[in-house]
């Protein structure tokens, strides 16, 4: 049995992660690890153990082929899946994997049991952990916790330069009359504005807009009259900082279909 | 004659005796140590990021304290073979996580952002191929983007999540392999955890080969091959061998073109100094593998790849010209330690830190090949890194010619293969006078923590040594710059698909997260339509005949920087002379009639309408 186990185990690990990846659609941390097992491990461990006799090889090979012969597998079965009917689909690429993996530990039972006269060799040196050390390797653990919470945390940064956008694009297909404008503030802190929309000298549309707190947007649209639609004039969209109300702050504009 | 060495190694007094139980060492607490060094640059990236102080202290401290005490204990005679081989592997995993800290919101590599479409392409049609426009041939090198998307679809990470693991796995691959190999020719782990150390002390280690690109996924399986034969040399489990050189040889003429063609290079050299020792094929010869290699790599490019021709000799006949014309005269020579031609110059202890970085290799090299010539002048494999390593010493020259300098940058992983081996066979670190007997183990890690830091300084801009403002809270929100907002916008309200003429950090942008076409550079020519004030008839005439419908002015010098154009400006940088472009470069496009529709103070677009581009 422990001839054969290593390969019972990944057998199953590869029908589980199969299972995991395709049934939970949510949860990317749940999925992660058993994709990385499928993709990443697996396939790899298992040529391995077609490839070599039990015990013939140290566990760093083991390691490094694992890891290494998997990618080399998945660059080349994802030239095969390109060519197939199937393509390269979450679907297909579990399937494929899963079938080499079974294929492949198959094949290395089938081997291991004609090796049966063949005995392994005999383990290299063992690993003695004491408390100490699994203590001494929690703290590194937490330590790189931390720092990579620390590093994926957004901080303040009073010296970056904010910034305000303005955009303004004509309606979408099934109301082409319309006008679609917006206000998306990247500041630092909370402004006000005043958006005025005119073409030529007739306002359209002028309106302040309440405060905008960093990462809040304020879009609308506008039906203009077919004479606008149509006019020879593009439609100007002005965006003023009500802390600085005489200059123009932003500025965009929309010439009529056809105008340009 | 000599026979050619492909025997054993012969186990050290230090390697363990079967089935004797044996503790970790040194590993958990320098585990400790690593970590903290880790938090210690997290620290100085807080910092940075937070616009608070860009003193790179931090950064130095931390990788002293990450790198010194490893290496430290690798040069000690105590250590078993299981703790120098967990150490190193501690070494390679820490300082990918520098990488991974210094960038944790997203890629902002160059390179990273040119390989991220490809990701999203395979994504959304299923297929590989398709095309890409800001770095057309790695279309053809469908390698890492298919595994990336791979585990994107199967975990349902985004591709920067994916990204990430896949390049963790490669680095996990190369360490252990790099350690194997060099224990593997000089039969000695003592060797072999110096050597992967030194290796890790290349220009870049740290930042460019651990990056979301091509090489950084076909470099660790190249070293993997090269294990993989010295073992098939050893003629035990022959057949088992040569099925995974031959598997992973596949893989990486398929994942980047130069490492191919270095594997191409590395195997034949074996197989002539095979030749050119015995005079006749001698077995462990790897004169078939070499030739699979080459078969499959110029089928590739025949066959599938052939736009690398035309993206690489450009490249590398610039490099031989500038070259040519440095050493004639006709050129200035670069300056070094400059990050851009007539920048100001990196501080002087930096310079002297990088010059003391290549004296203190060169030093170790004579050492070294006397080692080398000595106990392995009978090993082909040694010989051809050796070459390799006094290769590295002439690429150095190359970093004169402004040309040629990214040329000698890229070779240097590849030629520091062997420069590691024989700088680690140099032996320092075995010299031991009786009252100090850790004198040589300190020597040897100071000089590498030299080394290591000259790397780090020729390898990446100090300016961008220490992360940049990305993703910065503020009012409790987390808000992105505009090069990544405008993406955003561009997703959203205008669809995938859109055709643009834009920077070169604006483009990537927009082809890695808004799905468009951005065409970037000078061919064809947008780079002077975005950067000049006046609009001639022949720049609109450019943009319609490439059907580039919407034209992204940004007014940030720092936008046409693939490196640096994708943060938070500051105050104090755009109080800077000479940081934005004048605003006649966006009144240009005022004075015709076209559209502007979007505008967020640096960056404004126009769009020049649907007549000269269909929306799909």
């Amino acid at each position: 049995m422990r001839r054969y186990g290593d390969l019972l185990a990944v057998a199953g690990l590869a029908s589980t992660s199969v299972a995991i990846v395709l049934s939970v659609s949510d949860l990317p941390t749940l999925r992660l690890p058993f994709a990385a097992l499928l993709l990443l491990i697996l396939p790899g461990y298992s040529l391995q153990a077609v490839l070599f006799p039990l015990g013939a090889i140290s566990w760093s090979r083991i390691i490094m082929l694992s890891v290494g012969t998997s990618i080399a597998l998945d660059v080349l079965i994802a030239i095969g899946l390109n060519l197939s009917p199937w393509r390269l689909r979450a679907g297909s690429w579990a399937v494929g994997l899963l079938a080499f993996e079974a294929a492949a530990c198959a094949l290395a039972a089938i081997r291991r049991s004609r090796d049966a006269s063949h005995e392994p060799r005999a383990a290299g040196a063992r690993l003695r952990v004491v408390w100490l050390d699994i203590g001494l390797l929690l703290m590194a653990a937490c330590l790189v916790g931390f720092a990579l919470g620390l590093g994926r945390t957004p901080l303040s940064a009073k010296n970056a330069v904010g910034y305000t956008t303005l955009w303004l694009l004509p309606g979408l297909a099934k109301e082409p009359s319309d006008l679609r404008f917006g206000v998306e503030s990247r500041q630092l802190g909370p402004r006000v504005y005043r958006l005025v929309l005119r073409r030529g000298n007739d306002v359209l549309y002028s309106k302040r807009i309440p405060v905008l707190r960093p990462g809040q947007q304020y879009h609308s649209s506008l039906r203009v009259p077919p004479a606008v639609a149509r006019g020879r004039l593009p439609v100007e969209a002005l965006l003023y900082d009500l802390a600085r109300p005489r200059s123009v702050y932003r500025f965009v504009k929309l010439w009529p279909r056809g105008e340009r | 004659m000599s026979a050619i060495s492909t025997a054993a190694p012969v186990q050290p007094r230090t390697e363990v005796v079967a089935n004797e139980a044996h503790g970790l060492g040194w590993l958990p607490a320098l585990a400790v140590c690593a970590a903290g060094g880790v938090l210690i640059i997290v620290l100085g990236d807080g910092f940075s990021r937070a616009t608070q102080s860009s003193a790179q202290a931090l950064f130095w401290i931390g990788l002293a304290v990450l790198y010194v005490p490893v290496v430290f204990r690798l040069a000690r005679p105590a250590p078993l073979r299981e703790e120098r081989l967990l150490l190193t592997l501690l070494l390679g995993l820490c300082l990918y996580l520098v990488k991974v800290m210094h960038d944790p919101f997203g890629f902002t590599y160059g390179d990273e952002l040119a390989h991220v479409p490809n990701v999203n392409s395979i994504l959304r049609t299923h297929e590989l191929f398709h095309a890409n426009s800001i770095l057309p041939v790695t279309t053809y090198y469908p390698g890492l983007e298919s595994l990336a998307a791979a585990l994107s679809s199967l975990s349902g990470l985004s591709p920067f999540g994916a990204g990430l693991v896949v390049i963790g796995a490669a680095r996990l691959v190369i360490v252990i392999a790099l350690f194997l190999l060099f224990e593997r020719l000089t039969g000695s782990s003592r060797v072999a955890g110096l050597a992967a150390a030194t290796y890790m002390t290349n220009a870049n280690f740290l930042f460019f080969s651990a990056q979301f690109s091509y090489e950084s996924l076909a470099l660790p399986l190249l070293v993997m091959i090269l294990f993989a034969y010295t073992e098939w040399r050893s003629r035990e489990l022959q057949p088992s061998w040569s099925v995974v050189i031959l598997l992973s040889t596949c893989a990486v003429v398929v994942t980047h073109h130069m490492s191919s063609y270095a594997l191409c290079a590395l195997l034949i050299g074996v197989s002539l100094a095979y030749l050119i020792h015995a005079g006749d094929r001698q077995q462990g010869d790897p004169y078939w593998f070499a030739m699979f290699a080459l078969l499959a790599t110029a089928g590739w490019l025949i066959f599938v790849a052939r736009a690398t021709l035309g993206y690489l000799t450009p490249v590398i006949t610039g490099a031989f010209a500038s070259t040519i014309h440095t050493l004639s005269g006709e050129a200035a020579p670069r300056q070094l330690f400059a990050p851009t031609p007539g920048a100001a110059g990196a501080p002087l202890l930096e310079r002297v830190t990088g010059i003391a970085s290549v004296l203190l290799l060169a030093a170790a090299f004579l050492f070294g090949l006397r080692a080398a010539w000595r106990g392995h002048r009978d090993d082909p494999v040694v010989m051809v890194l050796t070459v390799a390593a006094a290769g590295f010493f002439g690429t150095l020259a190359l970093r004169f010619a402004p040309a040629a300098w990214e040329t000698a940058n890229r070779a240097s992983e590849f030629l520091f293969l062997g420069l590691a081996l024989v700088v680690a066979l140099s032996g320092l670190d075995r010299w031991s006078p009786a009252r100090l007997p850790w004198l040589g183990g300190g020597l040897t890690a100071a000089c590498l923590a030299i080394v290591f830091a000259g790397g780090t300084i020729a390898g990446w801009s100090p300016d961008l040594r220490l992360a940049q403002p990305y993703r910065i809270n503020a009012g409790g929100k987390g808000i992105e710059p505009e090069g990544r907002q405008l993406a955003s916008w561009v997703i959203r309200r205008l669809g995938p698909g859109r055709h643009f003429a834009a920077s070169s950090s604006d483009a990537r942008l927009l082809a890695s997260y808004a799905q468009a076409i951005a065409i970037e550079g000078e061919s064809p020519n947008v780079k002077d339509v975005l950067q000049t004030s006046t609009l001639p008839g022949w720049e609109l005439a450019l943009l319609r005949r490439n059907r580039l419908r919407y034209v992204v002015i940004d007014r940030r010098r720092s936008s046409f920087d693939n490196l640096a154009g994708y943060f938070f400006a500051t105050k104090q940088q755009l109080a800077t002379a000479g940081a934005l472009y004048p605003s006649a470069v966006v009144d240009k496009f005022d004075r015709v009639r076209v559209s502007r529709i979007y505008d967020s103070g640096n960056v404004v677009v126009f769009d020049l309408g649907p007549r000269l581009a269909p929306l799909r």
